[in-house]
């Protein structure tokens, strides 16, 4: 399961049985079709490259029921063409043939890379400039999230290590008829992480059956600057109960609106949710670190001070000294 | 009082009541650089740091250059005066006043730079109204305010016996509002015991005081790059790094001054052959430990040489950044020292050389600490890119102007030598008399020179002297 943290605070911690029951009432509700929103809402929930829609730099060279052919470009921008990513999609079973490219071929000097799908412990032939394109095939016979990364130390080494190859599980296959999933989101808090909050998001068939073994993206509506849209939280695989779960942290206090689509081909199929977070709100702090220790704390800087000042008031003192014994001198003659 | 002493009194004297015409001309020529970097200030703040060649990945560059160095430069007094002092070296009688004026010209001209660098002045208040415990900051303002007003009464204390002389002496020769001036300063100064006895224990406790807050400083200087997450900076041994660095750039900078007031106001009697090559031994010293600490930084670095390091390591020795560097190493470290080792360089020639080469070098070595670390990527873009404008020139020279005019007009309010001091010694009360350096006894028997006034000064003296 793929999770992206976020800080926050949240009003009551509920306890973990009343967000089964929650998220088993989630699910009849959404079974009853109250849930199915979102695809005639007018705010779009970014979407990913997912098979069928890759980002540039990245081709679908064919895609069969039985086997899947990707290439991808890499470089020291990233994965892409531009660094955009990678990020696919295949079905449990399916045969996937990764091919890479050769990218950096205004560069100077030379930048090798070799390619590793952890998880299935593959990795490809060194990818340089005499060697512009390797591939490794593989058949994808277990689901989950699996991580592509370079493991040469070449320049940009940091943008080639979160590439995602996504098997989803063979019961829940994205079907044909995905734009006929319905997706339904609540929220509670949760008491495994402080000040945290949980999103479950309900898939359901048109039959009302869950959906096990989809991936769900859960999204915050968010602002920066004068830049507003949606941010990606998360993503996190349904389970058989067709329940997708993501832990996140509020960071700031108000109206939250979050969103949750399943992630896969058709059309997106949403549902919105605004939470309040009225309650404390954990916030940015820095970390205690060292200074936070007791006995060697900040306090210490303003103590060292006081008795710097405080020495240099008794050395001044001294200077009213002199200056009484001259009036008394004065005085005196 | 002796001949010696009224030779040293007219000597120190005679900046405070005559002004030639070459020093008019110094400050006016000081005045209009000052004024030219001023001009280039308000510009700076009418159209902002834009016409810097400061951006979002270089904001620091020459000005805070300038701030450690002038920084830098604020130890010397203390290290030479406080303690010298409490290790009781009687050398250092004639030039700890220099010292202590150069350093508060250099902090009130080092505290400057931030500000300027801020682009934004009144923003420093935010750093008061908003500042957290955390941050070396908040830490550099405490402790440079510290410094600042620690100076301020350390230089204030032993001034006060000679400040009464110049009320006593001065008489007429001085306007009227110095006479009222060092009326005031002077606190009542009569030399009685009651007030020697207290000023003893004033400039005694301020001695002590004054050495950690010195050293705060630039350790917390230094922490200001060090406890940040920089290649280059992050580093465990900058707070001492830094405070050696100090204080070899800051002898070298009084030994300078020395050489310049020396000239300027006769004072080869007092500021003698053996007083640089004292200072110049000290040089030495600080050179060679700067050395180790250099070595010691650049060997754990080079020796992990993880990728960042690795770049910046490159960029220093055989990039873009290879002529300050190997400057600093030969110019500012390896010549210098050459000069200061081998006898035939040891002497007052010898020594006043390696300052200036010192003085420019360490400028230099502020620099490629402060720059490559902020140019180095830390996301895989092409290096920042950093031009100093004419702007930062402007400022950066105008600052050296103001030092040396703040430098000048301390000399010129203030004797450059302590008088009461010097009584001391002259009149044979303080015997201080320490074996002196033989290149320097052999230097000035072939100059011909004496550079001790070691003959029939002990007549008794007058108790009080001028004043009584």
């Amino acid at each position: 399961m793929t999770r992206h943290h976020r800080r926050l605070a949240c009003r009551r911690p509920v306890a973990r049985p009343l967000l089964a029951t929650l998220a088993a009432a989630l699910s009849l509700v959404v079974a009853l079709g109250a849930g199915r929103v979102g695809a005639a809402s007018g705010d779009s929930v970014p979407g990913h490259p997912a098979a069928g829609h890759p980002a540039a730099g990245t081709e679908v060279v064919s895609a069969t029921d039985g086997a899947v052919h990707i290439r991808v470009t890499a470089s020291r921008h990233g994965f892409g063409h531009e660094g955009e990513g990678f990020r696919f999609e295949v079905r449990q079973g399916q045969e996937v043939t990764l091919t890479f490219e050769y990218g950096d071929d205004d560069l100077e000097r030379d930048n090798p890379h070799v390619f590793l799908v952890q998880g299935y412990g593959i990795r490809t032939e060194r990818l340089d400039r005499n060697n512009p394109e390797v591939a490794v095939t593989f058949r994808a016979d277990r689901a989950g999230t699996f991580t592509i990364r370079c493991i040469e130390p070449c320049t940009g080494h940091s943008n080639l290590l979160a590439g995602r190859l996504e098997v989803l599980a063979a019961a829940g296959a994205t079907p044909e008829g995905g734009s006929e999933l319905a997706v339904g989101l609540a929220a509670a808090a949760t008491r495994r992480q402080p000040g945290g909050l949980t999103l479950v998001a309900a898939v359901v068939d048109p039959a009302g059956n869950p959906v096990p073994g989809v991936r769900v993206a859960f999204y915050e509506q968010a602002s920066f600057l004068d830049q507003s849209g949606w941010a990606e939280l998360g993503t996190a695989m349904t389970d058989p109960q067709g329940l997708a779960r993501l832990d996140v942290t509020l960071y700031r206090p108000g109206e939250l609106t979050f969103a949750a689509r399943v992630a896969g081909r058709g059309p997106r199929t949403e549902a919105r949710l605004t939470a309040s977070a009225a309650g404390p709100v954990a916030g940015y702090q820095p970390e205690p670190r060292a200074l936070g220790v007791p006995f060697i704390n900040v306090r210490l800087i303003w103590l060292a001070a006081a008795g710097v000042w405080a020495t240099y008031a008794m050395a001044a003192y001294q200077v009213y000294r002199v200056y009484r014994e001259g009036k008394a001198w004065s005085s005196g003659a | 009082m002796n001949a010696a002493y009224r030779r040293l009194e007219a000597a120190s004297f005679r900046p405070l009541t005559e002004h030639t015409r070459g020093f008019l001309a110094l400050v006016a020529g000081l005045f209009f650089v000052a004024g030219w970097g001023a001009y280039a200030w308000s510009l700076q703040l009418r159209h902002g740091l834009a016409v810097t060649g400061l951006n979002d990945l270089v904001p620091w560059g020459f000005y805070i250059t300038n701030f450690v160095m002038f920084i830098g430069i604020s130890h010397a007094g203390t290290f030479i005066s406080a303690v010298l002092r409490l290790t009781g070296v009687g050398w250092r009688k004639p030039v700890v006043r220099m010292a202590e004026f150069m350093t508060i010209a250099s902090l009130v001209v080092g505290a400057m730079m931030p500000l300027v660098d801020l682009g934004r002045p009144e923003r420093i208040l935010n750093v008061l109204r908003f500042g957290r415990l955390e941050s070396p900051i908040l830490w550099d303002l405490v402790s440079i305010t510290s410094y600042l007003v620690g100076s301020l009464i350390y230089l204030y204390l032993p001034l006060i016996p000679d400040i009464a002389r110049c009320r006593d002496a001065l008489g007429d020769r001085v306007p009227a509002w110095r006479r009222r001036l060092y009326t005031a300063l002077a606190a009542g100064w009569r030399n009685t015991p009651g007030q020697r006895e207290a000023l003893e224990r004033g400039i005694r406790t301020m001695c002590v005081i004054i050495i950690p807050v010195m050293i705060s400083v630039h350790t917390v200087v230094s922490w200001i790059f060090a406890m940040t997450l920089r290649t280059g900076w992050h580093s465990t041994i900058f707070g001492p790094y830094f405070v050696v660095g100090a204080i070899y750039s800051g002898i070298a900078a009084v030994i300078t001054g020395m050489a310049i007031f020396r000239r300027a106001y006769r004072l080869q009697e007092w500021f003698t052959d053996r007083h640089f090559v004292y200072l110049g031994n000290l040089l030495l010293a600080t050179g060679l430990f700067y050395f180790y600490f250099t070595f010691a930084e650049y060997l754990t670095i080079g020796y992990k040489l993880e990728p960042a390091d690795k770049a910046l390591l490159l960029e220093l020795m055989v990039g873009r950044y290879a002529w300050v560097f190997w400057f600093w190493w030969l110019a500012g470290w390896l010549v210098p020292v050459l000069l200061l080792a081998l006898p035939p360089t040891r002497n007052a020639w010898g020594v006043v050389t390696a300052s200036v080469l010192i003085n420019v070098g360490m400028w230099v070595k502020r620099y490629f600490i402060v720059v490559p670390s902020l140019a180095l990527p830390l996301m895989p873009y092409e290096w920042a890119l950093y031009r100093p404008t004419w702007v930062e020139f402007s400022i950066v020279i105008a600052a050296f102007a103001g030092f040396a005019l703040l430098l000048a007009g301390l000399a010129k309010l203030f004797p450059l030598i302590s008088l009461w001091e010097m009584e001391e010694d002259l009149a044979g009360e303080a015997p201080a008399r320490e074996e002196r350096p033989r290149v320097g006894r052999r230097a000035a028997r072939k100059s011909g020179r004496v550079t001790r006034p070691a003959v029939a000064w002990g007549d008794g003296g007058e108790e009080g002297g001028a004043n009584d």
